[in-house]
């Protein structure tokens, strides 16, 4: 049985919904009062991937107010992937988003110097009628931004979580054995994993692929 | 043969009961979870469920297991309290309300021993008074009024979003917090607001509404106030929430170079692991230990911070590491230790033990020593500092640049990311 181990950071303005995003993919739970995020938090999660192959998923909660992202560079070392988190129905946090991109980029690559794989998360869909972002906007910023592509969601009705991570686990697998050669080992990295990816039209059942 | 098959019997009959027993007690447990709406909250007000916990059982019996220890804890400490007791109701005969405290070698021993619940208000404020007596004289009376009043008539207060986004993530698990008409929220909210005004240069800093909090668990909001004023500008070194934490994270490396003196053994199970301290200890600085630490023991913590002043912290943080050391040691890889990491100061129930590690077993100690490592850091972060700002401007003229020739629309990163 082979083992990987992959580190996704999760990043964005505070109460954007990062610490529920990460319980409710974790543990299936979601409640209204989790403690804000001092530093950094962690979980984790082991993922079946094929009968030769599990997954270990580490996912890193860090801070979202912006005077701790002079310590991000400690955080984000030796990501594999991140998911950047913003709140539809907070302007100003979907702006933040480049932010972060250039933080992460200006930080951290991936071992091979590529940028790490990147993607934009539009949480709080539930709450149409507050909604501030529209999709134009958030894929233009994708495309614009070299974002993997993007997704909304919501954490509270647990909508387009797994297919987010799971479209993410498909991006660093098929880095994992790009970088190590490895593609040979994993035959596993097939069709029947694959989320259906679209360009055009975005409707809310798949991850918006950037069309850049 | 007829010894081992009534041997079997019995265990089996054994095993049956016992597992009538445990579905019975699951049956129990879960039923008066559910049933009884009214949590338990400890003397402090915290809840002692563990919601989080989504295993009822396992929440009750982590409970239950703490509860028999604090117990074995307090039948052994039981002559000691008593004779601490006796030595603070001795000590505060002497105290009167008119009469300042004053800073002496039995009442520092006194403090170090731990301020019983209900002379807490008193002698905390009093520590207070150290630092900010005379500036609370010159400034009047009237000046937490009148913070109120501007506080309240500033509207373009770049504070005032994140405070309010924070009210209820401050202490969830406190009944005086734990709802937005809870008696400490709308304390909180103008205590906070109160300090941007006062100290534009830090406004709001994620933590200092855990702080804030506490103190208000056991201080008129006023003082609650001037708690957060002592500890912010007087206690802590300058620049420690101020808008890149400089002297907090400074204080990582500080209490690096001490575990590497301290415990060596330890330091090389980190380094071997790949495994960053400061992932774990940032935040017990940045909130006085409120974050992930039993109130018992992060009370005890604020009792000798508020006498003694912010060195202290390194004697906590390195007791915690000594006391889970042969644990942490245990721990095969950095995904392990990072687990075990991670809930290292919720799992620390012996406060006597802790004590005794922090102001025995680790001297010498000498502050001396800690200053100038503190000097020394401090500046090495604000050098690094500055030349992660120099390649940020870099990237951003070469970007700028790339936007002129595409005659793209303007970008996002010219926002505003000064706070």
């Amino acid at each position: 049985m082979t083992e990987v181990l992959f580190k996704v950071i999760v990043i964005g303005d505070p109460t954007v919904g990062k610490t529920s995003f990460v319980q409710k993919y974790v543990n299936d739970s979601f409640r209204r009062d989790y403690k804000m995020t001092i530093g950094v938090d962690f979980a984790l999660k082991v993922i079946k991937w094929s009968d030769k192959c599990n997954i270990k998923l580490q996912l890193w909660d860090i801070a979202g107010q912006e005077r701790f992202t002079s310590m991000t560079r400690v955080y984000y070392k030796d990501a594999h992937a991140c998911l950047v988190m913003f709140d539809l129905t907070q302007k100003n946090t979907f702006q933040s988003c480049v932010k972060w991109k250039k933080d992460l980029d200006q930080k951290c690559t991936l071992v091979d110097g590529s940028p790490v794989p990147c993607l934009l998360l539009a949480n709080k869909n539930d709450d149409a009628a507050n909604r501030e972002v529209t999709q134009e906007e958030i894929e233009e910023l994708c495309r614009e931004h070299d974002f993997l592509g993007w997704s909304e969601t919501s954490v509270k009705e647990g909508t387009m979580i797994e297919e987010s991570m799971g479209f993410l686990i498909e991006e660093m697998m098929a880095k994992h054995a790009e970088l190590e050669g490895f593609s040979d080992s994993f035959p596993a990295v097939g069709s029947e994993h694959k989320i259906k990816l679209k360009k055009e039209d975005s409707t809310q059942q798949s991850v918006s692929k950037c069309s850049c | 043969g007829d010894e081992n098959n009534s041997q079997d019997v019995v265990n089996q009959l054994l095993q049956e009961a016992l597992e009538a027993e445990v579905a019975e007690a699951q049956d129990d447990v879960a039923k008066t979870f559910i049933s009884s709406q009214n949590k338990e909250y400890d003397q402090y007000g915290f809840l002692k469920f563990d919601l989080q916990d989504s295993d009822v059982l396992l929440s009750r019996a982590n409970i239950l297991s703490r509860q028999s220890l604090e117990m074995e804890y307090q039948i052994r400490d039981a002559d000691e309290e008593t004779s601490k007791k006796i030595k603070w109701e001795n000590f505060m005969v002497g105290q009167s309300i008119a009469k300042p405290l004053v800073r002496s070698p039995d009442l520092k021993l006194l403090i170090r021993l731990g301020i019983p619940h209900e002379y807490r208000e008193k002698i905390w404020k009093g520590c207070i008074d150290f630092y900010v007596k005379s500036t609370r004289d010159k400034l009047g009376a009237k000046y937490y009024k009148e913070l109120s009043e501007r506080a309240n008539n500033n509207k373009s207060n770049p504070a005032i979003k994140q405070i309010q986004l924070d009210l209820l993530r401050t202490l969830p698990d406190n009944r005086y917090f734990d709802k937005i008409d809870s008696p400490g929220i709308s304390k909180l909210r103008r205590v906070l607001l109160c300090y941007s005004v006062h100290n534009p240069l830090i406004g709001y800093c994620q933590g200092i509404n855990r702080i804030a909090a506490i103190a208000l668990l056991f201080l008129r909001e006023e003082d609650a106030f001037w708690c957060l004023v002592a500890i912010i500008e007087h206690l802590m070194p300058a620049d420690y929430y101020t808008t890149t934490l400089a002297a907090a994270q400074a204080d990582q490396r500080v209490l690096k170079d001490l575990v590497k003196e301290k415990c060596a053994a330890l330091y090389t199970h980190l380094e071997e692991k790949d495994v960053d301290l400061s992932l774990f200890t940032f935040n017990w600085f940045l909130t006085v230990f409120i974050d992930g630490i039993r109130p018992e023991l992060f009370l005890r913590i604020w009792d000798v911070f508020l006498y003694e002043g912010s060195k202290i912290m390194f004697r906590y943080a390195l007791a915690f590491l000594k006391y889970a050391e042969d644990d942490i040691l245990k721990q095969p890889n950095s995904l392990a230790t990072n687990r075990y990491m991670r809930t290292l100061g919720e799992s620390i129930t012996d406060v006597k033990r802790i004590y005794q590690i922090a102001f025995h077993e680790l001297n010498p100690f000498p502050m001396r020593a800690i200053s100038n490592k503190r000097q020394y850091h401090l500046q090495q972060v604000k050098i690094e500092l500055e030349e992660l700002e120099k390649v940020r401007k870099d990237m951003r003229s070469a970007h700028a640049g790339d936007e002129e020739c595409s005659q793209n629309k303007q970008g996002y990163f010219s926002e505003d990311d000064q706070e």
